[in-house]
């Protein structure tokens, strides 16, 4: 026990010394978390406002729509009178988007054999408001009448979200499913924060874990284990400091981006059960991706490869939910997807001290269970990972 | 007996790197593995440490089985890697204490220790700065420290001062003088003859992985007979003469590096002008010439035929 706390200690000592981890754990997601809300201007300042237009032709969902909107923090969504006027609208610059929800839409909804459209009108110099119009089509078919959702498929006809810059305004058409969290409207401080939080873990838990390939490089590993130590304990120690260090890096992100930029983690609990189950995931990932190195400057390149593709199609830098149906498939083999789902939850849990719902739970069940095939794969590689004979 | 290796070998692969070796150490006793580059002398090491596991044979501490499982054992040793082994971003003592703690070592007795050592080695002064600013002489000394913070009853040093410059290294060598009439038991590997003959009580001959020849270095120098060794140094090209040379019937093995011929022959003083007519013949200009009684490093020569260090 004391060897392993003093092995803990070693590295946490080195840890701060060499400011890798202060860099990689605190620094960095703090700065990119900031400077990206103050780019993203009056849309990240906590309410968002957006110059929209939504113009119900059915009369059934514009009532309980603004009314959920404003309760997201959404402001500035008006009632329109028709498409042709809200269509000039965008087309001159007074509103950054339109919503249409056509006549059709309603009988669409009762009967599958019937597309129906939501038309978006976006215009391309304003991407926020376009992907907050779009997941605001999302966040409708979530607040429609379920029973009638389940036997509609709904589809809304249409093309995607490219920005071509050539037209000024775009007709968007999505795919619309009632899916989960992922198209829950968070606020875009917090939605930062949490992604560059998540984003940045890996980075500092891998760094961490690649430290065991360091130590067989400077030989200081087979020093360790020429001690009365056993390899069990040194491996032990190893995997804590790690965890120690993504543990502390995304409190720390917790608590700074509340503070500075008023960023809503949602239930403390709630925030220490997902990181730990993030931290879990980084470390045997970090052993998975250790034992396939050749050597620690390969192990930190595959970590840090695996990070970034990973954080990138989980959504830590946009939400998945507006990208391509693929991409929403592909996601879902990331981490980043289920810790950012997890924390979404977190955020909106009616409970402030225990968080709720499977949103929340089923990320955590779903994380254990990535990182408990990871830890097979790590545990099979784990005579490279040490670099020791049997 | 404070360590016994019995036949124990290593492949890696289907290239056999240990084959065989058996040697034993006496509590107190300073044992030298000699042996070129290769040889197989860290891996042994590694074995007797427990860091690597063997496919034959048995290693004993104090009479016990030491495999890579077994913990208890590892505090009689004292392991000094061949490279060094420390934490740059650390200070000299935080090393020590670290390495100390591993030991089961704590407060103030640690603290006696770890300045004990810093005195040893030379460090005092130099106790708080971060190893990487140390020099290589430095570097070399605290790996070495490390290694004797606990006191062990077997001190095992890998090629402690390759890389290192003189002073350093004759500070070293006394270090282990030292430590050896204290009564700690030394195994210590190289490839400088010179320390193997002025640190070991016995000496092992390590090539290929085989130990071939062992002794203390009476024992080992009886063992090439009436052999004088002549070594003639020269600016020349030496390498075309060296096997016109082995061709003379009274001439067991002759060699050539670094401007020095070493040629191990009967009747030196005889003998030795045949030699130099050749040299005459080749036109190859002699510098110095030198007649001594044979060394480890002769015994070495003569058993495989090739110099220690290449
Ligand atoms: N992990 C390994 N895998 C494969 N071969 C190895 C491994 N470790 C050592 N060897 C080989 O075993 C042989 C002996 O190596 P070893 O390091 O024991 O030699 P040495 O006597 O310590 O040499 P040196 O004086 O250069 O330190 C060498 O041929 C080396 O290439
Ligand atoms: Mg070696």
């Amino acid at each position: 026990m004391s060897a392993i706390a003093t092995i803990v200690g070693k590295d946490l000592r080195q840890r701060m010394r060499d400011k890798s981890f202060l860099i990689i754990g605190i620094v960095a997601p703090l700065v990119l978390a900031v400077v990206l809300a103050t780019v993203g201007g009056d849309a990240f300042a906590g309410r968002v406002e957006i110059k929209m237009q939504i113009i119900d032709e059915t009369g059934e969902f514009a009532g309980p729509l603004l009314a959920g909107l404003e309760e997201a923090g959404l402001t500035g969504v008006t009632l329109g009178e028709s498409e042709l006027l809200a269509r000039s609208a965008v087309q001159d610059g007074d509103l950054s988007a339109a919503l249409i929800i056509p006549k059709g839409f309603l009988t669409a909804l009762s009967d599958p054999s019937q597309p129906a459209r939501i038309l978006v009108l976006k215009r391309p110099d304003a991407p926020i408001a376009a992907s907050v119009a779009q997941a605001v089509a999302d966040r409708l078919v979530l607040d429609v009448n379920f029973d009638r959702l389940a036997q509609a498929s709904v589809r809304v006809a249409g093309g995607g979200l490219d920005l071509d810059l050539s037209s000024p305004t775009q007709d968007s058409r999505i795919d619309l499913k009632p899916i989960g969290t992922e198209t829950r409207v968070l606020d875009g401080v917090t939605y930062l924060s949490i992604g560059m939080a998540t984003f940045f873990l890996f980075f500092a838990v891998q760094g961490g874990v690649m430290s065991i390939l360091e130590e067989r490089r400077q030989h200081t590993m087979q020093r360790m284990l020429a001690a009365p130590v056993s390899r069990s304990s040194v491996m032990i120690a190893k995997f804590l400091s790690a965890g120690v260090g993504g543990l502390v890096s995304i409190l720390v992100m917790a608590a700074a981006t509340s503070l500075m930029l008023g960023a809503k983690w949602g239930s403390l609990l709630g925030v220490i059960l997902l990181a730990t189950a993030g931290v879990l995931v980084a470390l045997t990932l970090g052993a998975a991706v250790g034992g396939l190195a050749k050597n620690v400057d390969q192990g930190q390149q595959f970590g840090a490869i695996m990070a970034t593709v990973l954080g990138l199609i989980g959504g830590a830098f946009f939400p998945v939910s507006q990208g391509p149906p693929s991409l929403r498939l592909l996601s879902k083999v990331s981490p980043h997807f289920w810790l950012l789902r997890g924390f979404g939850a977190n955020t909106v849990s009616p409970d402030p001290l225990w968080p709720t719902g499977w949103d929340f739970w089923g990320s955590v069940i779903v994380l254990l269970g990535m990182s408990g095939a990871l830890a097979g794969i790590g545990y099979t590689g784990r005579a490279k990972l040490t670099g020791l004979g049997r | 007996m404070i360590l016994e290796c019995k036949s124990i070998r290593k492949r890696f692969g289907d290239h056999t790197v240990v084959d065989d070796v058996s040697f034993y150490i006496a509590p107190g006793e300073t044992y030298g593995l000699l042996g070129p580059n290769g040889a197989g002398k860290t891996t042994t090491i590694s074995i007797v440490c427990g860091l690597l596991g063997k496919d034959g044979g048995e290693v004993l501490i104090k009479g016990q089985q030491m495999n890579t499982g077994t913990v208890s054992l590892r505090s009689a040793i004292g392991y000094v890697p061949q490279e060094i082994a420390l934490y740059p971003e650390l200070s000299a003592r935080e090393n020590l204490v670290f390495f100390g703690r591993l030991q089961g070592f704590k407060g103030p007795q640690l603290k006696r220790r770890v300045d004990e050592v810093l005195d040893v080695i030379g460090l005092a002064d130099r106790a708080d700065d971060l190893v990487a600013e140390f020099s290589g002489g430095m570097t070399r000394r605290l790996n070495i420290g490390v290694g004797m913070t606990h006191r062990p009853e077997l001190l095992i040093l890998d090629e402690p001062t390759v890389g290192v410059d003189p002073q350093s290294r004759n500070a070293i060598l006394g270090a282990v003088e030292r430590l050896a009439t204290e009564g700690m038991a030394v195994l210590y590997t190289t490839h400088y003859m010179e320390e193997a003959e002025r640190l070991c009580n016995r000496v092992g001959i390590i090539d290929h992985g085989s130990v071939i020849a062992e002794g203390t270095q009476r024992d080992l120098v009886r063992q090439i007979g009436q052999l004088d060794r002549v070594t003639i140094e020269s600016p020349g090209a030496l390498s075309p003469l060296v096997e016109q040379i082995e061709a003379l019937t009274f001439v067991s093995t002759a060699s050539a590096k670094e401007g020095q011929l070493r040629v191990l022959l009967r009747d030196g003083g005889r003998n030795l002008t045949r030699i130099l007519h050749l040299f005459e013949d080749n036109d190859v200009e002699v510098r110095g010439v030198q007649i001594d009684v044979p060394d480890l490093e002769a015994v070495f020569l003569h058993l495989t035929g090739r110099a220690l260090r290449d």
